[in-house]
């Protein structure tokens, strides 16, 4: 490859999907963008083509939808790699597929950095139990620690060439970055700190005085929350402190890994004002953590099959329609019930107001259709040298490898 | 718009009827299109309407809500707040 990904020339036009997963520099494709843009479905879909290319490919997807899910052949939430039946066997290729268990990837951690009579205290303690199922982030941390997970299963054994991922739903596209800091800065953090006191602090006199004060608000906290869960949360801290290094150092080693150039990011937005702006906050965020951009894929694009007709031309033909429907409508009546009629077909009375109904919804789509290209213009605009690729909008949803084919190709431009 | 999908050939030969009736001259191909997209939303109703089903079945009171184009801001909240209120969510 001659230029950097991501730098393109002016007019970078759609995301080259072609050579970004034909280069075998490329080892780690990221999906991010804001919750239900599609990051799945995205993943997915640059995995199965990966495979379908001749490369050997694992996507790890965070809570992908049922039907997706079952055409991928993820039927249990096992954390482990299991191969999609049927894709990539003429290319000489692979697609294994898993859907991330949070849990027990956090529980995986605790046992790889403690003793197992430390990490038998820590996985039943009931505060840790809480933590590692729904404290803020934690989805985005084990997303990145089963990536670097993946990534190292690869090396060490051959088994993949291409980690594809998908990453949790938040809130906002930026936490999947900023999970490894935040979770750094949980345990560093002046709460911790202050539960920490009397756990840590106790018998060591040049700490007396702060002591005395950590076990003071130790007290106000054991009367509001209850001693159990106090007692609960100090054993958890305290055990997770002598693994601290450990996460720190892997959140660091994944953050790196992240920044390396065979990583490469798609950012993954729908044609909506607030997904587009997470989208353009994720962009210039790795442009500022020099992470390197494939590009943008804009999703559920609404396009239309026959463009030549403006939404207001098929609005007021539409209303005309109606108009002659209704005066059928009255002149059917004043005719009276008259045998003659009746062997008129319901349908072609009802011609002109049927035609009405189809003008009516291609005005409305035609209206979408303005507003998403119009969403998508701005951005390439604020963005210029961004390759970026839509996705037409599919009536229904997208559940199987057929369906996964014709995104993929709609990613190519 | 069931019926757009019985007799390609007479459906798109009335709609183009219509069609330049009110003074659009649409060829077969913009006929076409409109017939696919109407099959399009067609097959979108049907998938709601199946989903709605499963959500039924749950037998838990239920409320709808309009999908909002132009997103929540500029009092897109409000009027959802209003269309709960009125589906009798107190």
């Amino acid at each position: 490859m001659t230029t950097p990904r991501g730098r393109a020339s002016s007019a970078p036009g759609p995301v080259d999907v072609e050579r970004l997963l034909a280069d075998p520099g490329t080892g780690i494709l990221v999906c991010c963008g804001a919750g239900g843009v599609g990051k799945t479905t995205t993943a997915a879909a640059l995995a199965l083509r990966a495979a379908e290319s001749g490369r050997r490919v694992v996507v790890l997807t965070i809570d992908p939808a049922r039907r997706l899910a079952q055409s991928l052949g993820l039927t249990e939430l096992d954390n482990t790699p299991r191969p999609v039946p049927g894709v990539g066997a003429e290319s000489g290729g692979s697609l294994d597929a898993m859907m991330l268990d949070m849990k027990r990837t956090f529980d995986e951690v605790v046992l790889a950095h403690s003793t197992p009579e430390k990490a038998e205290q820590i996985l039943a303690n009931p505060f840790y139990q809480v933590v590692s199922s729904s404290f803020a982030g934690t989805q985005e941390y084990m997303a990145m620690e089963k990536l670097g997970q993946l990534r190292a299963e690869a090396e060490r054994d051959g088994s993949w060439d291409l980690v594809v991922v998908d990453t949790p739903p938040s809130r906002s596209a930026l936490d999947f970055l900023d999970a490894p800091k935040r979770l750094g800065s949980f345990l560093d953090g002046r709460f911790i700190r202050l539960l920490m006191g009397p756990a840590r602090a106790g018998g060591r006199a040049g700490l007396r005085v702060f002591s005395f004060g950590a076990n003071l608000a130790a007290t106000t906290m054991s009367r509001v929350l209850g001693t159990q869960l106090l007692t609960d949360v100090q054993t958890f801290v305290a055990a997770l402190d002598t693994m601290f290094g450990g996460f720190r150092e892997r959140a660091d080693v994944t953050y790196a890994l992240l920044q390396d150039p065979t990583t490469s990011f798609v950012v993954v937005a729908t044609p909506e004002r607030d997904a587009m702006r997470e989208a353009a906050y994720f962009v210039e965020r790795l442009t500022s953590e020099r992470m390197p951009l494939a590009g943008v894929v804009v999703n559920r694009v609404q396009t239309l099959a026959a463009p030549a007709l403006t939404a207001a031309r098929a609005a007021a033909a539409a209303e005309q329609l109606d108009e002659v429907a209704a005066s059928a409508r009255t002149e059917r009546r004043t005719r009276g019930r008259r045998a003659s009629d009746r062997g008129a077909s319901p349908d072609v009375a009802d011609s002109p107001r049927q035609t009405a109904a189809l003008l009516r919804l291609h005005a409305d789509l035609a209206a979408a259709a303005a507003r998403h290209e119009g969403h998508v213009r701005r951005f390439a605009a604020g963005h210029p040298g961004i390759p970026m690729s839509t996705v037409p909008a599919a009536p229904t949803d997208i559940h199987d490898l057929d369906g996964l084919r014709t995104v993929a190709g709609a990613l190519g431009g | 718009l069931a019926a757009a999908s019985a007799d390609e050939e007479a459906v798109t030969a009335r709609v183009r009827a219509d069609l330049a009736s009110v003074g659009v001259r649409a060829a077969a191909r913009p006929v076409a299109g409109l017939l696919d997209q109407a099959r399009a939303h067609v097959a979108r109703v049907a998938l709601e309407r199946d989903l709605g089903d499963e959500v039924a079945a749950l037998g838990l009171p239920r409320v709808d809500l309009a999908a909002l184009a132009e997103g929540v801001e500029q009092g897109g909240i409000a009027v959802l707040a209003g269309e709960l209120a009125e589906q009798g969510l107190r």
